[in-house]
């Protein structure tokens, strides 16, 4: 039994480049070098230690481009010629250097090239992926991948992007591999906030991160980085080790560096006269490496000859010593932590056989080392986890492993250009994903290849290579290229004119992931993956239902009933009864019933028993009549005992949306009637198998006030739908001529119309003759009357009681600006309707506003309780047309994409669908 | 356009933008762009760039620069380790600032690290050392092949 573990992971990737334009083409090399002096050793090693019989275990990331690169037929096609023109130079040299003391080296190089050669085309059959996967099988190589094209994820500004790199890529892995990986490979080790829950989104069990990452963790894990902390996510975070890092990598003390070991720079390629060795050289126009180097590293000194034997005989001597000191290491580190120790060494793969010549035999000497000794096994994360998981949890923030530990290497002056064009282009991919759900023919592959520029162009290797200043005019050539296309794509994806030949000439070119799916951009986007299976029939329980409207929750079940018909539901909604209203309605699909009134004597929340106790009859009722549903779905705690009662009594699941809380509403609870809604509230939200809240605000209120599990609890937005407001397209801004101000929603304290009507006197400076227009009811009207008197505004102020439909259109249409000054706002939909309606809106900066309104984006957000503040903005759009009209311009755009109830309709049914697991 | 494939970047989009990101422990990056409406509403007042930083539930003034619109992006340098801070852009008036546009709120890492490892259970507490393990200096690190170094 191993008193500790050691996990070597290796990371092989290269960017995809494919140049079908040009026969020979320089940057190509990089792949053909690396299957030659990495890819094709290491896989001779491995192979020839599990012909011998030895068991080990080790973990092999390989990236999409680098998969994609080597089962492509071009690129194996152009290898083959590329290991025939290394032949050719190696006999060539055998004939140059006969004689001479670099003639032995000249024939190691031709047997190797020759035996690489029969192992490519006849061993491996020219596919390399192949060879792992029977690695894989073997039970020898855990497989895991990482981005689809090696983006850096904490410089990826929207959620969505970063999903689309680790989604795409995963299924990259899983076309050619038949299953998904357990682990992920961060690019660049590259973590931050939130990461962790996209992957445990895809089911990944855990990634590496760089050794500052999981120690400056907090809590800090007791275990340093020897024992894997869980990301609140649940996603296991193994911590790199820097010792084994530091005695492979060090530039100065690293193995790489020792004296006998081949020398990376005398490549004879930049010695040998230009006419000997141009026709062996990929692009004839430039010297690069051929991989032919005759020398060892030596020291100071006047490079020596290269000793093959001597070399072996250090990379084993490297492996007792790197042996040696992990026996010690995990010797000292058992007696300290609680759980065997695991000691994670993860490197580049091109390291080993290509920066460091010896570093594949090294690894072979290692693997046959650790066998014969039981103090350190070999195990992968994944095996590692099974006998071990994580006993603690730890939040942690952003790290990296590039050079100071964070993102400097990819954002600095060399190459912060790119950002504002890749973060463009992040947001309108997003958009049009969210604008197009579902397409076919030309548009279906603009919006693919559009997703596929915006991937390459993400790619980590560019911002690299600016900054480290190697290939820089590849790199800006290959960023400008995909960001240009990506524009010029969706340019005409928006102007509706998709040019077909010029498609064309762009899907040739930039041919990566033929089978990707855009829609991973989307805001919607679920694991689930599109709605295949069949509908749910949904019982809705709402108190509040047209003709009954009092907030925003009927018309929220108003419109989600629509919109799950729409889907194929079948909807039942249960609600009050409303005087005059049909007792059963079928509404356009959704069947609506209404329970009969009781007369009785008791206060409001009497009446709310009784209403429960009808839903309940009525659903029974229902139910006995051979009606069937799938799921229960609760709006707010006027129904939370019927709720309750069906989802036992009937063994349903229960959903729960909670549009907001009495604590919320009342800053706090303060008398009986609060408490006891309070406790229905939590009730209803511990009973619930999925609580949705329509803000991240709200979510965190519920969480903190009720102790539900963030994870319980689903954000998703209220929608809107513009034809209520009688809008169907954009229709061109045009200042209407008075400067007049609307709100809209109830008159009570929470709403801050109180400050709207403080604010009037000082907009008045910057807008006269502006007018303020209410539009609402509630018990705060008196006082809001009051105050308008007093501050001699009543000429100013007009109060219209409650207005809807076709009435509310016309206000809209008349308003200059919408304001919605609120203290307290789970959500605010009011303010999307603004939007939708094409009226620049001013809100508080509170709550679900502020997560729907980015100030100066679609609108303008002010601190609450400040007349002043908002006057400012007020007046700052009554008086600025163009102003006015930018923020209505992507205020509309927004409500098209992001609010679009059959997107909501769509996430809400999946909500369903997982609860009724 | 047949044939031939597009090259051209545009400076930019013409929509208003501001975005804050995380160099590494005490350096922010903030890039922008306006659109034309904004950049004329501008134009007459005393436009500058801030930097705040999250305390106690409000956003306070760390920083003013005021730097040539036309560039637009900023190194933010010495900000404070472990808070959170966000980025405005607005005008001054009468001794007030009003943000034109705010960018998202970043968090900027501790920077501080535990070292030594102590188990669980275990008396004794790792000390906190304000220097990150940084990344080991490196023969190829990420992109091998596409580097000399």
């Amino acid at each position: 039994m191993a008193e500790g573990y050691l996990a070597v992971v290796l990371h092989a990737h290269l960017p995809f480049v494919r140049h079908p334009e040009k026969e020979r083409y320089l940057e190509e090399n990089w792949l053909y070098q690396a299957i030659t002096e990495c890819y094709l050793p290491l896989i001779d090693v491995l192979t020839r230690l599990v012909e011998e019989g030895y068991r080990y275990k080790i973990t092999l990331s390989l990236s999409p481009p680098l998969i994609t690169m080597l089962t492509d037929g071009l690129l194996t096609r152009r290898y083959v010629s590329h290991l025939e023109r290394l032949i050719c130079l190696a006999e060539a040299e055998k004939r140059r250097t006969a004689g001479t003391e670099f003639f032995p080296l000249a024939v190691m190089y031709e047997e190797r090239f020759k035996r690489f050669y029969q192992l490519f085309l006849h061993v491996f059959q020219g596919n390399l992926v192949s060879a792992f996967a029977s690695l894989h099988r073997e039970g020898v190589l855990e497989l895991i991948t990482t981005c689809a094209t090696h983006g850096y994820l904490p410089l990826i500004r929207n959620r969505e992007a970063r999903r689309a790199q680790i989604v795409t890529g995963l299924d990259v892995f899983r076309r050619y591999f038949g299953f998904y990986p357990q682990g992920f490979w961060l690019p660049e080790c590259g973590y931050a906030a939130g990461i962790d829950e996209l992957l445990a989104e895809c089911g990944i069990k855990y990634f590496i991160a760089e050794t500052h990452g999981l120690l400056a963790a907090s809590p800090p894990p007791s275990g340093g980085v020897y024992a894997p902390v869980s990301t609140p996510a649940g996603v296991a975070a193994f911590g790199r080790d820097p010792e084994t890092s530091r005695q492979v990598w060090d530039r100065k003390v690293g193995y790489p560096g020792d004296y006998w070991y081949r020398e990376y720079y005398r490549d004879i390629g930049y010695e040998l006269p230009w006419e000997y060795i141009e026709p062996f050289l990929p692009s004839g126009e430039i010297r690069t490496d051929t991989g032919l180097k005759y020398y060892r590293v030596t020291g100071a000194e006047e490079k020596r000859l290269y000793e093959p034997h001597s070399a072996l005989e250090r990379a084993a001597a490297h492996a007792e010593h790197f042996l040696y000191h992990r026996r010690r290491q995990v010797a000292y580190l058992a007696e300290r932590i609680d759980a065997a120790p695991v000691v994670v060494a993860p490197y580049d793969a091109e390291l080993f056989g290509h920066w460091w010549y010896e570093g594949p035999q090294w690894l072979e000497f290692l693997i046959r080392k650790v066998n014969d000794q039981e103090v350190v096994a070999l195990t992968t994360p994944s095996e590692y986890l099974h006998a071990h998981p994580p006993q603690e949890t730890a939040v942690m923030g952003l790290s990296s492993w590039g050079e100071g530990g964070y993102s400097e290497v990819w954002l600095n002056p060399a190459n912060d250009w790119i950002y504002q064009h890749l973060h463009h282009a992040e947001g309108r991919m997003i958009e049009l994903c969210d604008l197009y759900p579902r397409s076919e023919g030309t548009l279906h592959r603009a919006l693919s290849q559009a997703a596929r520029e915006l991937l390459l162009a993400e790619s980590s290797d560019w911002p690299f290579i600016l900054r480290v200043g190697s290939t820089i005019q590849y790199a800006t050539r290959r960023l400008r290229e995909h960001i240009s296309r990506f524009n010029y794509l969706t340019d005409r994806i928006l102007d509706e004119g998709v040019n077909e030949p010029g498609l064309e000439a762009i899907e040739a070119v930039d041919n990566i992931f033929p089978a990707i799916d855009y829609r991973v951009y989307s805001r919607f986007w679920t694991s689930a993956g599109p709605q295949a299976a069949k509908p749910l029939r949904v019982l809705l329980l709402t108190w509040e239902y047209p003709p009954r409207i009092v907030g925003g929750l009927g018309r929220h079940v108003y419109d989600l009933s629509r919109a799950l018909v729409g889907l194929g539901s079948e909807v039942v909604v249960v609600t009050a009864p409303v005087p005059e209203s049909p007792t059963v309605e079928d509404d356009e699909g959704v069947k609506v019933y209404r329970v009969p009134e009781e007369t009785y004597g008791g206060d409001f929340l009497d009446w709310v028993a009784s209403m429960n106790r009808q839903m309940f009859q009525s659903v029974g009722n229902l139910l006995e009549e051979g009606k069937e549903f799938d799921v229960i779905h609760a709006h707010d705690w006027l129904v939370e005992a019927a709720a309750l009662k069906l989802a036992e009594g009937f063994g349903l699941p229960l959903v729960a949306t909670i549009h907001a809380t009495e604590y919320g509403r009342c800053q706090g609870i303060h008398n009986e009637t609060q408490h006891r809604i309070h406790l229905a509230e939590q009730r209803l939200v511990h009973n619930a198998r999925i609580v949705i809240c329509c803000s991240d605000y709200m979510k965190q209120e519920v969480s903190r006030l009720f102790g539900v599990p963030p994870a319980k609890i689903k954000v998703i937005p209220n929608g809107v739908n513009p034809e209520v407001l009688g809008v169907k397209e954009w229709r061109g801004f045009a200042a209407p001529p008075a400067p007049t101000v609307l709100y809209l929603g109830r008159l009570v304290p929470e709403k801050g119309v109180q400050d709207l009507i403080r604010a009037l006197p000082l907009i008045e400076g910057q807008a006269p003759g502006v007018q303020a227009v209410l539009c609402g009811q509630g018990p705060y009207e008196g006082e809001l009357r009051r105050l308008s008197a007093d501050l001699n505004l009543t000429h100013r102020v007009h109060f219209t009681g409650f207005v809807d439909g076709p009435i509310r259109n016309e206000f809209f249409r008349q308003a200059a600006a919408a304001v919605f000054p609120s203290y307290y706002e789970p959500f605010g939909i009011v303010a999307l309707e603004a939007m939708a309606a094409q009226v620049p809106v001013i809100v508080g900066d509170t709550g679900g506003l502020s997560e729907v309104v980015e100030h100066g984006i679609d609108g303008f957000k002010v601190p609450p309780g400040r007349p002043d503040v908002l006057a400012r903005y007020v007046g700052e759009i009554l008086t600025n047309p163009s102003l006015a009209e930018d923020l209505c311009r992507r205020g509309w755009r927004k409500v098209r994409s992001t609010y679009n109830w059959k997107h909501i309709a769509a996430v809400t049914h999946e909500t369903y669908r997982l609860a009724c697991g | 356009m047949d044939g031939v494939l597009p090259e051209d970047i545009p400076p930019g989009y013409g929509e208003n933008t501001l975005v804050l990101m995380v160099q590494k422990v005490a350096v922010l990056f903030a890039y922008w762009e306006m659109s034309q409406a904004a950049r004329e509403f501008l134009k007459e007042r005393q436009t500058a760039l801030r930097l705040c930083s999250l305390a106690e539930g409000r956003y306070l003034h760390y920083v003013t620069v005021s730097p040539t619109f036309l560039t637009g992006n900023w190194y933010f340098e010495r900000v404070t380790p472990g808070k959170k801070y966000r980025c405005e852009l607005g005008w001054w008036d009468n001794g007030d600032f009003y943000p034109l546009m705010c960018s998202q709120p970043v968090d900027v890492p501790t920077g501080a690290i535990t070292l030594r490892v102590t188990g669980r259970g275990k008396r004794r507490r790792g000390k906190r050392v304000t220097a990150s393990v940084g990344a080991v200096s490196t023969v190829g690190v990420s992109s091998g092949v596409t580097r000399r170094p």
